[in-house]
């Protein structure tokens, strides 16, 4: 199917296995915004402060270029987090990242790679304090929820989307297309039967309707041939289908033919 | 207060890292698997291949050639449409993990994507980078990942049986051993306690319970013969003392209860949990234990394959006649005394055999609840007791009986042997003495009953005996003759009490035309129904307390059988005396 080599199992990178990364969980706000953030670049720092007898603090300060990512009429977002550290347990965490090469017609196929980046030692959930930044932030985000999705309109006029059509376009086509043809006319029998071998080499069933279509010929004459040399099949695994009588066809050499 | 300054925080999304679609992801254990990261190796991943599932049911067909269809797949995807089947694309980045720890014998798992978490928030991965800032990643996706299972659970039907035997696991030791030396082919006979169950309760019958547990007992009691373990029979004797001395704790006991018993003998169908206990005490009570694999060993020995299959074969099919044919002479034959009645003509080892042996199954059959060893030595015991009294019996009557006196101990042992290979229906019963309560009980009165005798015979008490039988509703008065007719009139007796029947002395021949009790009608009767050799005869009628002496009795019968002139033919050596109906 699409893509059979992502059943090939590849090896994982280990070489950052044994190295302790950090959970965190960030406001939506904040993940906006750096997911727009433009390359390589700062977008916040962080503070550890650490206390005799207290545990770690860690805060967390945008940077004024994350800041200024706004659209017009967007809320600005508060500017100081402080981040809560907690623990892992009864569970082990671990990140790998994956590399799926973007576009196979690249001068240098990127082949897909899967690498360990580590172990999680600790999550932090980021917070914002509750000054009247981060209030007027809630506030309008509250009233855009509350902002019904479907409205009603009231409309001054009847809206007609359709009309009745007596006879539509593609069947005028149809029409139109066989008056072209014309009557299938009754070929040489000879040639008949070349082009019914001929399909015969390539599958073994055949459908009365694609074998008229495939021939050209009227149904009762390409019936009349048919019923010399090949088969009718009743039952069901190849049900209403033609084949050929036995000793018309030599099946293992076509295969063989096909498959060289 | 220690400020500290971190390095700046790096972009957390990087152009180029967009571009190769760098994407990271969680992956969960539980901490139960005991993961460390750092202690991998040769790990590799791969997305599992669903294609099959996916594919579903289709069978695949030639695409061209023969057996190819024109135009089939697309036929199918229009009828499919016409259906409202929508079909969708196979995507294997869809697919779940899977993860190989340690190379090809190492652990494997299954991650399966996990939804909703980044619904509300978004993660980030932080880490350092080279050069000494932080890096925030976002994470795309989470999967737990959970080991998966190489071996294969049972279905529940399979799991239903195992439920069903989980009492069998007291016996498991011995269960073992024994399906290790066997070979295997008797698969079979270990696990029908049910339908033992089932059959015992039908039949009420104490017999059933005798029969196949004697065959053991001779059984291990021949073998412990052949293998000249003198130690081992010393050891058996001093156990069979003590165990005697606690079956006449027990009979005393057994009295008491008797006849609470007598209205308990409905209360036949016990629950699954009923003697669970009781299991546990007849395992530790007995020393099975010990005495069991010495057996099976001897067994092996012997060769069980042939021998063991052929005799029960033969024997089994023969106990079941026997059995049948005793119940209905219970019924319906008024004399019954005759129970024994053995088809087989080979295997007709005389009347006297057949009670021998059937005193012996009770005695088996008694001590089988309470130890093993006691069982076999006292058998041996009464054995050989028996030998000493036909021996002073034929001495005492001297004509019939010294002319046979040397085979009849020879053919005695012998049947004896015969039976003891047969041990494949004992273990049947063994096992379903602790399963059935009503077995138990049932063997705790059958070890009352052979303690009498066997007591009788030993010390000569005939009160006791006397006793016994009125409880058991036979008349006591010609019971108080010697003690070692009694003895032998009780063995006689013990096979056929349940049937009640009485002697043809008592029922038939009239007690006013024949003051002997011998007349020739019922010696007809007896020589009609199946050959018998003298001694048999005698037996039988010595057993109906004819109140004459042996000497008489000897007298009485050759003129009888003068007077019937029976069919005599010889077979294996003995003279079997019969009449034609």
């Amino acid at each position: 199917m699409a893509n059979p080599n992502l059943h090939v199992d590849r090896d994982l990178d280990l070489s950052n296995a044994g190295r302790g990364v950090w959970l965190v969980k960030v406001p939506k706000y904040i993940a906006n915004k750096w997911e727009k953030a433009p390359g390589n670049i700062e977008v916040g720092k962080l503070k550890i402060s650490k206390n005799p007898g207290c545990k770690a603090q860690v805060s967390l300060t945008l940077a004024e270029s994350v800041l200024c990512l706004k659209e017009p009429g967007e809320e600005s977002i508060p500017r100081d987090h402080h981040l809560d550290v907690s623990s892992v347990t009864c569970q082990t965490l671990g990140v790998f990242s994956h590399i799926t090469p973007s576009n196979s017609d690249s001068v240098v196929p990127e082949t897909e790679k899967l690498s360990m980046e580590g172990r999680i030692v600790q999550k932090l959930e980021c917070r914002p304090y509750a000054d009247s930044c981060y209030m007027k932030l809630k506030v309008e985000s509250i009233r855009k929820a509350s902002v019904p999705v479907r409205q009603v309109q009231q409309l001054d006029r009847i809206v007609q989307n359709f009309k009745p059509v007596s006879d539509h376009k593609h069947n005028i086509e149809y029409e139109e297309k066989k008056k072209a043809e014309g009557k299938k006319a009754r070929d040489d029998k000879d040639s008949v039967l070349e082009m019914l071998f001929a399909a015969f080499e390539k599958h073994q069933y055949y459908n009365i309707r694609d074998l008229v279509k495939i021939t050209r010929q009227p149904i009762v004459y390409l019936k009349e041939i048919l019923k010399e040399v090949c088969n009718y099949n009743l039952k069901n695994p190849h049900k209403n289908m033609w084949e050929l009588k036995p000793e018309y066809r030599h099946y293992k050499e076509q295969i063989s033919d096909h498959t060289t | 207060m220690d400020l500290r300054n971190f390095p700046y925080m790096a972009g957390a999304t990087e152009e180029n890292l967009r571009n190769t679609k760098k994407k990271y992801h969680v992956m969960k254990f539980t901490s139960s698997v005991n993961i460390d990261f750092s202690k991998w190796t040769q790990v590799k991943m791969e997305r599992e291949n669903n294609m099959k599932e996916f594919r579903g049911t289709e069978e695949e067909m030639p695409k061209f050639g023969a057996g190819s269809e024109f135009g089939r797949d697309a036929r199918e995807e229009a009828r499919r449409k016409k259906h409202g089947v929508v079909s969708r694309k196979y995507r294997p980045e869809d697919q779940p993990w899977i993860l190989k720890v340690g190379g090809k014998t190492g652990k494997k798992f299954r991650g399966n994507r996990e939804g909703g978490i980044g619904e509300n928030a978004s993660y980030y991965v932080f880490t350092h980078a080279s050069d000494g800032a932080i890096e925030a990643f976002p994470l795309q996706e989470w999967y737990k990942f959970q080991p998966i299972q190489r071996y294969k659970s049972l279905t529940a039907e399979e799991a239903e049986e195992q439920f069903g035997r989980r009492h069998k696991v007291v016996n498991y030791f011995s269960l073992m051993l024994q399906q290790r030396m066997r070979s295997g082919d008797e698969d079979g006979d270990l696990e029908d306690p049910e339908e033992g169950k089932t059959k015992k309760s039908s039949a009420a019958n104490k017999k059933e319970l005798k029969i196949s547990d004697m065959d053991e007992w001779i059984d291990s009691d021949d073998d412990s013969d052949d293998s000249d373990s003198s130690d081992e029979k010393k050891d058996r004797e001093e156990k069979d003392e003590k165990d005697k001395k606690k079956k006449n704790k027990k009979e005393l006991e057994a009295k008491k209860k008797k006849k609470r018993d007598s209205d308990d003998e409905a209360f036949e169908e016990s629950d699954d949990g009923d003697e669970e206990g009781r299991e546990l005490d007849y395992i530790s009570d007995s020393s099975e234990s010990v005495s069991e694999p010495e057996q099976v060993a001897n067994k092996e020995l012997k060769g069980v394959a042939e021998e063991d299959a052929l005799r029960k074969l033969l024997s089994s099919g023969e106990e079941d006649e026997e059995e049948e044919e005793e119940k209905e002479d219970g019924e319906k034959d008024s004399e019954g005394e005759d129970k024994n009645g053995n088809v087989d003509a080979d295997k007709a080892g005389g009347a006297q055999n057949n009670k021998e042996r059937e005193g012996l199954k009770k005695g088996s059959g008694g001590s089988a609840g309470v130890g093993p060893p006691a069982g076999s030595s006292s058998v041996k015991k009464k054995k050989k007791k028996k030998k000493k009294k036909k021996n002073d019996h034929s001495s005492g009557s001297g004509n019939l009986g010294s002319a046979k006196k040397g085979g009849k101990k020879d053919e005695s042992h012998d049947s004896a042997s015969d039976f003891s290979s047969d041990s494949s229906d004992s273990d049947d019963t063994k096992k379903k003495h602790p399963k059935d309560l009503k077995s138990i009980q049932e063997t705790n009165r059958l070890i009352l009953y052979v303690d009498n005798s066997g007591a009788s015979s030993r010390s000569g008490t005939p009160t006791k005996d006397g006793l016994e039988a009125g409880k058991r509703k036979l008349p006591p008065a010609p019971e108080l003759g010697t003690s070692q007719t009694v003895a032998n009139s009780k063995r006689a007796r013990l096979d056929n009490f349940s049937s009640a029947a009485l002697s043809p002395y008592y029922n038939t021949g009239n007690p006013g035309s024949s003051d002997s009790g011998i007349t020739e009608d019922a010696v007809r009767r007896y020589l009609m129904r199946k050959p018998m050799t003298t001694t048999e005869l005698l037996q039988k009628f010595k057993s109906k307390k004819t109140g004459l002496t042996s000497d008489q009795l000897v007298n009485v019968m050759t003129q009888i059988l003068k007077r019937i002139n029976p069919v005599k033919q010889t077979i294996k050596g003995k003279m079997y005396l019969s009449i034609k109906p």
